[in-house]
């Protein structure tokens, strides 16, 4: 055991000591923060503007008279302020501090409202006969694009009374092939606001008041286990399943990566055969998974910390369930010696990083999809799905946290059998290391195939 | 005094290949024995087995009185052919991480570090990178490391391999060294020359079976010479004075003299001086027969062996 721990101890500080080690637990949530924020405004709308001409072709003769009203830019403004509001309200209705969430909400609709450039339309109505031969010809016709002919609307006589069916269309849009489907949405949104406004004065409903009427709001209050109320944290619970399985992904394969890394440089450098004349291969194989867990332990703790302080400053901490840390480090350990087992003793079987990495396709594929798991499991943690993926070696102890951090937690005995799977997985995990190792790890040259490598595991 | 290495009858084979042969083979505690073959002739592999590394397919191992090496490894230093370092290690802090492995104690081995690196004249490297470090210095420090512990087994395999003479003359100092200490050494090479220089025996193995195991001694008493050179003063001497003395059994002229070929009979040293007599000479000298000169010998005898064998069983 003492040598295990020597080996440990280095692998342990020649990890921590290294750029790699720095860039990938310090800098890669630092860098993902970035990108969040950076992303939406790589994306926004900023730079998308709807402008030009609308002839509206009014059988209804009212329609086309609300719509000049409705693209009219101050109508349009408060309206897309309005919309913003309500968006950011929604997201933050369950938010943690009430007084933070309203102050907040102003800001960020404003801002949001901001981003988008208010269109810039212009209705030319034409008579109810007009030629529609001539009216297709001109919406075909090249103009500025202050002025571009962006559709042609044909509003119906029936469009403001219906019909009893409700299934007729209100207008016909003709627009060129080749319009953005932005602007395309911005006047069907007009379009719509102009008819029902029609719809409304014609029933006489006040709209405003039919908004107030049909608008449902509460406000959701958690009470914590010490039966304190709490301020719902909605977002919070989104947010945990996707944060325990980054927690879970990164510290697993960025470990299992430095084991993968480390074992080959060590092959190719011919340290091997000088720490095999010290050591048995399975003390180097426990010395190394143990150092580098000690290593992903470390980051992983780092993270933690910074969640728990933000937490705390955010009066939040009380609605974690700290069962949840309990299960975190289980099922972390479990993921990390299933999957540093298997990814160092593919590379005590390989001398080239390439090697390895197409020997690992399969196993990293699975892995990956765990990203795009995590949302239907959290959503749905009870499906089938969930159910099978929680019994199924490498990503039983993914999903089951998933499952555990979600607002339907799974029976305790299924939780159970996660564990013992997982545990199941990490000694089959283990027990191919071992074998690999003291099959492959003097050997040079072609490295084995798959098929090859399955054997060796299989060898008595 | 009982034996430091035991191997009976041990036989591996990898795939098709008999690697090693029914192979077995003692050495001595205190011994300082060569392990002489071709490139090739299951040298590595035997070492490996001796350090379990590989299993043998089957026979015994006894390593300092242990059926296996595992047990006894931290009382063996090891310096393989295909030796590295943490390249971005310190040589100071790689020596210490040996030493711990070997069961050095945490609370001596810094300093202990120091004093060898001071003692070979390589503290200044204390502090620097193993990638830093020339080749023949990264020999050394790899050879520290294998004896940082005060084996008492020492096994070295192909220690001179890449090393420029003056290296060499200084590894081969420090072995001698450590066998002054009163380790047991046994050390590799496929240069015979080097075991003829250091070891008082070799073992010499070919396609994985023994084939000498004798002290050097005994070797060069058994394979007698029987041939004399000699180069006389005037290079267009005859040489019928050289085949009228008694005793010879051949005279061969090549570029720079004689070659005779003595009767098996004759005494050589008799035979010198009536030969220096016979015709006057600048060098005469019995030509003993290297190492090299044995193996080879060995070696073509049984491929001759092997040759007609195979023909008589064509026939």
């Amino acid at each position: 055991m003492r040598k295990v721990l020597v080996i440990a101890a280095r692998e342990f500080i020649a990890t921590v000591a290294t750029r790699g080690f720095i860039i990938g637990w310090l800098f890669t949530p630092v860098l993902i923060t970035l990108l969040m924020l950076a992303i939406p405004r790589l994306f926004n709308q900023s730079g998308f503007r709807a402008e030009g001409q609308i002839a509206v072709i009014d059988s209804s003769g009212v329609v086309a008279h609300a719509l000049a009203d409705v693209v009219d830019p101050r109508t349009l403004a408060q309206r897309r302020l309005a919309s913003a509001r309500a968006i950011v309200e929604s997201t933050f209705a369950a938010g943690p501090a009430p007084r933070v969430a309203t102050a907040g909400a102003d800001a960020m609709a404003a801002a949001a409202a901001r981003e988008v450039q208010i269109p810039d339309l212009h209705v030319l109505v034409r008579p109810p006969d007009a030629d529609m031969a001539h009216e297709r010809a001109w919406l075909a016709q090249p103009a500025p694009p202050k002025t571009r002919h962006l559709a042609l609307v044909v509003v119906h006589p029936e469009a403001i009374s219906g019909t009893e069916s409700g299934d007729q269309n209100a207008y016909d849009l003709y627009v060129p092939a080749s319009l953005d489907s932005r602007i395309e949405g911005v006047i069907r949104e007009v379009l719509h606001d102009a008819i029902v406004s029609v719809r409304a004065r014609a029933y006489r409903l006040d709209l405003t008041r039919l908004d107030q009427l049909t608008s449902v709001r509460g406000k959701i209050i958690n009470v914590s286990r010490l039966g304190a109320e709490q301020p719902a944290a909605g977002l919070l619970n989104r947010i945990m399943p996707f944060a325990l399985i980054a927690f879970m992904l990164i510290g697993a394969l960025g470990g299992g990566q430095f084991l993968l890394t480390t074992m080959v440089e060590e092959k190719s450098s011919r340290i091997i055969e000088v720490l095999l004349s010290a050591v048995s291969p399975v003390e180097l194989l426990a010395g190394k998974i143990l150092g580098q867990l000690g290593a992903s332990l470390l980051g992983m703790g780092l993270y933690l910390l910074v969640a728990i302080v933000a937490l705390l400053a955010f009066a939040l901490f009380g609605l974690i369930d700290t069962s949840l840390l309990f299960y975190l480090l289980l099922f972390f350990l479990i993921s990390f010696l299933v999957i540093g087992s298997v990814m160092v003793g593919v590379g005590a079987a390989v001398n080239e990083m390439r090697d390895a990495q197409s020997l690992l396709a399969p196993f990293m594929i699975a892995l990956s999809a765990m990203w795009i798991l995590v949302m239907p499991l959290s959503l749905n943690p009870g499906s089938r799905l969930a159910t099978t993926l929680s019994f199924t070696p490498v990503l039983s102890s993914f999903a089951m946290m998933v499952r555990l951090a979600s607002a339907s937690p799974p029976p305790l005995w299924q939780v159970c059998i996660s564990v013992l799977v997982g545990l199941a997985s990490v000694a089959l995990a283990i027990a191919f290391a071992a074998r690999i190792f003291r099959i492959a790890l003097l050997l040079h040259g072609r490295p084995p195939s798959l098929g090859t490598l399955i054997r060796w595991a299989m060898s008595p | 005094m009982g034996d430091a290495i035991s191997l009976h009858a041990v036989t591996k084979t990898f795939g098709s290949t008999k690697a090693i042969d029914d192979l077995s083979l003692e050495v001595p505690l205190g011994g300082l024995y060569g392990f002489i073959g071709p490139n090739g002739a299951g040298k590595t592999t035997t070492i490996r087995i001796l350090m379990s590394m590989l299993l043998p397919d089957c026979g015994r191992v006894c390593v300092l009185g242990q059926p296996s090496a595992l047990k006894a490894k931290d009382r063996i230093g090891y310096l393989p052919e295909e030796r590295g370092t943490y390249r971005k290690m310190r040589v100071g802090a790689f020596l210490q991480y040996m030493g711990r492995l070997k069961g050095v104690h945490a609370s001596v081995i810094a300093h202990r570090v120091r004093i060898r690196l001071e003692r070979l004249g390589l503290a200044e490297y204390e502090h620097k990178r193993c990638e830093e470090l020339s080749k023949g210095t990264q020999h050394k420090v790899q050879f520290l490391g294998a004896v940082i512990h005060d084996p008492d087994l020492l096994i070295l395999d192909e220690p001179f391999s890449g090393l420029d003479p003056v290296s060499t003359m200084q590894l081969k100092a420090l072995i001698l060294a450590e066998h002054a200490r009163g380790a047991t050494i046994l050390f590799s090479t496929h240069v015979m020359a080097h075991a003829e220089e250091l070891c008082a025996h070799v073992i010499m193995i070919n396609r994985g079976r023994k084939v000498l195991d004798d002290p050097i001694a005994q070797i060069r008493g058994r394979y007698d010479p029987r041939t004399i050179r000699l180069e006389p003063l005037d290079a267009q001497a005859d040489d019928r004075p050289l085949r009228a003395v008694p005793g010879v059994e051949a005279v061969r002229r090549h570029a720079n003299g004689f070659e005779i070929r003595l009767a098996a009979s004759a005494d050589p040293a008799t035979a010198i001086a009536h030969l220096a007599a016979a015709v006057r000479s600048s060098r005469i000298e019995l030509a003993r027969p290297s190492l090299e000169d044995i193996f080879i010998g060995i070696v073509s005898g049984s491929a001759e062996r092997s040759g007609s064998a195979s023909a008589a069983t064509e026939r």
